[in-house]
């Protein structure tokens, strides 16, 4: 279609107008915030509140780089990654397989599995948190009484976060999975049947290829969730334990670097840049290496 | 090779009855096709033979053996499905191969049988490709072979030529009939196309409804049709029903009150008394000067021969052959019907052949 001048400019004004909204939300909560986090990030906060901050440029980053704080860090944060997403895959694609059969009364059981999508992290940790409790919590009721208790202990604070992260990522990672399987054809899975495999080696052998982009996808949605976790740690653990009880993840870290009497924003926006980085180059990685082993359907 | 028997065999679906009864046996290296229109419970007549439907009622049995609980994979048959079910994910070659992964244990000899089927279907160029990148026709036949390289007691196949274009299909139809006159393994073809039934099956049993109409050869059920359904369901087109009253006596029919008996010079027309259901195929009648009169409404040229669609005046309509090179009515023409040939006798009420 050939516009004349005029009403070309009546299309491009019509289609600002109806751009702004997004493009002013955006601009606002996330291009400003990204670039001035860079601009921050040369900056270096004093010790002192009230004194300006001064600009010192990449070496602020070698100074916290090679921190012991942020190595401790760094490491609690690749354990729970580690902990956090096969596992919640691998029960959630479980859940999937046992709620896909045709059973009366799987709606129910598909309404609980996937309910943690919709439960707040806040209710999520009271409720874990009351799980945990030394006193009247489910492990005491079973007669077992850790001591430390769980979330006091530099052991098990961190893998007790991650069940708890891993409850929570479940209901995603059911429906992920389910919607995976229910789209898969019934046809070539009763091929495999026919075709003399027992239910074992096609689960294996067909379905689990074929839901090979599902499980991809889930894969790198669970890496980022699991490098975001915030709240579960906030509220079990709390400021004043994390970094002794070595749940201080990355991004708690920015936040504690953030939070307090003394913030130091210089800091959180290196870190937030590093955190930033470590997830872009997660998801590179798997884009490059794991994808070849995903099968698209016609492919 | 095996026989394969259904007997008594039912199923249903909640208050639906998808097959109700089926007592049909196929016999060792026999090619049957079930042909029905589609609902009629072919398809679930087959899976269950599969093993990938529970039986309701009845049993199954291939080889004189109920396989009714069985699981499909203990059932050793082959089924080729409708979207011939490749597995996406695997080379041309591995999918042949699959089904003998748990059969034969040695490597070199499964890849040897696969490169024997793949060569004997033309396949061997595109052992590596992957079904995707297949036409309709080569995926069509690496279904065949990922089937026939077990060499299994009997092929199941559902509507395996419906999703290949008309020329294509000519041409699978009979590579498939080749090929199971070389194996001679117990085949169950279901299908909705009538030619195809026609053309293929050494016997077809027509189903309706869930209920197994009439088994006989093609050339049987052409002649002999059982009742009004298979009459009028095999042949294209089908026969034409008429229904009237005949006095064999007075050698009289009446069709809506009026004599019709100019039309119908065979004797067979006037074997049977009372009311009656006519039929005979649209080679056995043709245009004339006396008989039954009727409009044209309709002209179908298909090359070689003519289908001149005739309204009689009771409202029935008949199909007329004609050869290509006779004299064509025109739409509307005000025509007469003469029926020649052989005339069968259904009762009026129940459909069933007298």
């Amino acid at each position: 279609m050939i516009l004349t001048p005029k009403a070309r400019r009546k299309n491009w004004g019509l289609a600002a107008l109806f751009l702004f909204p997004s493009l002013f939300i955006f601009g606002v909560f996330t291009f400003y915030p990204f670039f001035e986090n860079f601009r921050l990030a040369m900056f270096q906060t004093p010790p002192y509140p009230g004194l300006p901050s001064k600009y010192i440029g990449f070496s602020q980053y070698a100074s916290i780089l090679s921190s012991s704080e942020f190595m401790q860090s760094l490491l609690s944060t690749l354990f729970f990654v580690l902990l956090v997403v096969p596992t919640g895959l691998l029960l959630g694609l479980a859940l999937a397989v046992a709620a896909h059969k045709a059973l009366r009364g799987m709606a129910i059981f598909r309404v609980i599995f996937s309910s943690t999508v919709v439960t707040s992290v806040a209710v999520g940790a009271l409720i874990f948190g009351t799980l945990m409790n030394p006193i009247v919590g489910f492990l005491p009721w079973l007669g077992i009484n850790p001591n430390p208790p769980l979330l006091q202990s530099p052991t098990w604070a961190l893998p007790s976060i991650a069940a708890m992260a891993i409850w929570q990522f479940l209901g995603l990672s059911f429906i992920v999975m389910l919607a995976g399987l229910q789209s898969l054809p019934d046809d070539v899975l009763e091929a495999s049947r026919v075709d003399g495999a027992g239910a074992w080696t096609t689960f294996w052998r067909v379905t689990v290829p074929m839901l090979s982009p599902t499980i991809f996808f889930g894969l790198v949605v669970g890496t980022i969730y699991a490098f975001q976790t915030f709240g579960q740690i906030d509220i079990l653990i709390g400021s004043q334990n994390a970094s002794q009880l070595h749940v201080n993840v990355l991004l708690y870290y920015i936040y504690q670097s953030i939070q307090g009497t003394n913030p130091d924003p210089g800091q959180a926006a290196v870190l937030s840049i590093v955190l930033f980085v470590i997830i872009l180059i997660f998801t590179l990685l798997q884009l490059r290496f794991v994808e070849r082993r995903v099968h698209y359907a016609g492919k | 090779m095996a026989t394969v028997s259904f007997q008594g065999t039912t199923k249903r679906f909640g208050d639906v009855t998808a097959v109700d009864a089926l007592n049909l046996d196929v016999e060792d290296g026999e090619f049957l096709v079930l042909l029905g229109p589609s609902g009629c419970g072919k398809t679930t007549a087959l899976r269950m033979v599969a093993g990938l439907e529970d039986v309701s009622e009845g049993i199954i049995a291939i080889d004189g053996n109920d396989v009714t609980g069985l699981e499909p994979q203990d059932r050793d048959v082959a089924m080729v499905f409708q979207s011939y079910a490749l597995y996406p994910h695997l080379s041309v070659a591995r999918n042949i191969e699959f089904p003998l992964r748990k059969r034969i244990s040695s490597k070199e000899e499964r890849q040897r049988l696969v490169l024997d089927v793949a060569k004997s279907l033309d396949l061997d160029e595109y052992l590596d490709r992957k079904p995707g990148q297949l036409s309709g026709g080569q995926r069509q036949r690496v279904a065949l072979a990922r089937a026939i390289v077990r060499q299994p007691a009997a092929f199941l196949m559902d509507e395996p030529l419906s999703n290949l274009d008309a020329k294509l299909r000519i041409q699978t139809r009979a590579e498939i009939v080749a090929l199971q006159a070389r194996l001679g393994t117990t085949t169950l073809y279901v299908t909705h196309d009538q030619v195809e039934a026609m053309t293929m099956g050494h016997r077809i049993a027509v189903m309706n409804d869930g209920i197994l109409q009439q088994v006989a050869t093609p050339s049987e059920l052409y002649e002999n049709p059982q009742n009004v359904f298979v009459a009028r369901f095999v042949g294209n087109p089908g026969m034409n029903i008429v229904t009237g009253v005949v006095d064999s006596e007075a050698r009289s029919i009446h069709l809506g009150g009026v004599d019709a008996s100019p039309g119908f010079l065979h004797d067979d027309a006037y074997q049977f008394n009372g009311p009656l259901s006519l039929g005979f195929r649209p080679e056995s009648v043709a245009l004339s000067s006396t008989g039954l009169p009727g409009s044209v409404s309709l002209i179908e040229r298909l090359g070689s021969e003519v289908h001149v669609v005739v309204t009689i005046e009771t409202g029935e309509i008949l199909t007329v052959r004609q050869a290509a090179n006779e004299v064509i009515p025109s739409l509307g023409d005000s025509v007469h019907l003469a029926v020649t040939g052989k005339v069968l006798a259904f009762d009026a009420q129940t459909g069933e052949r007298r």
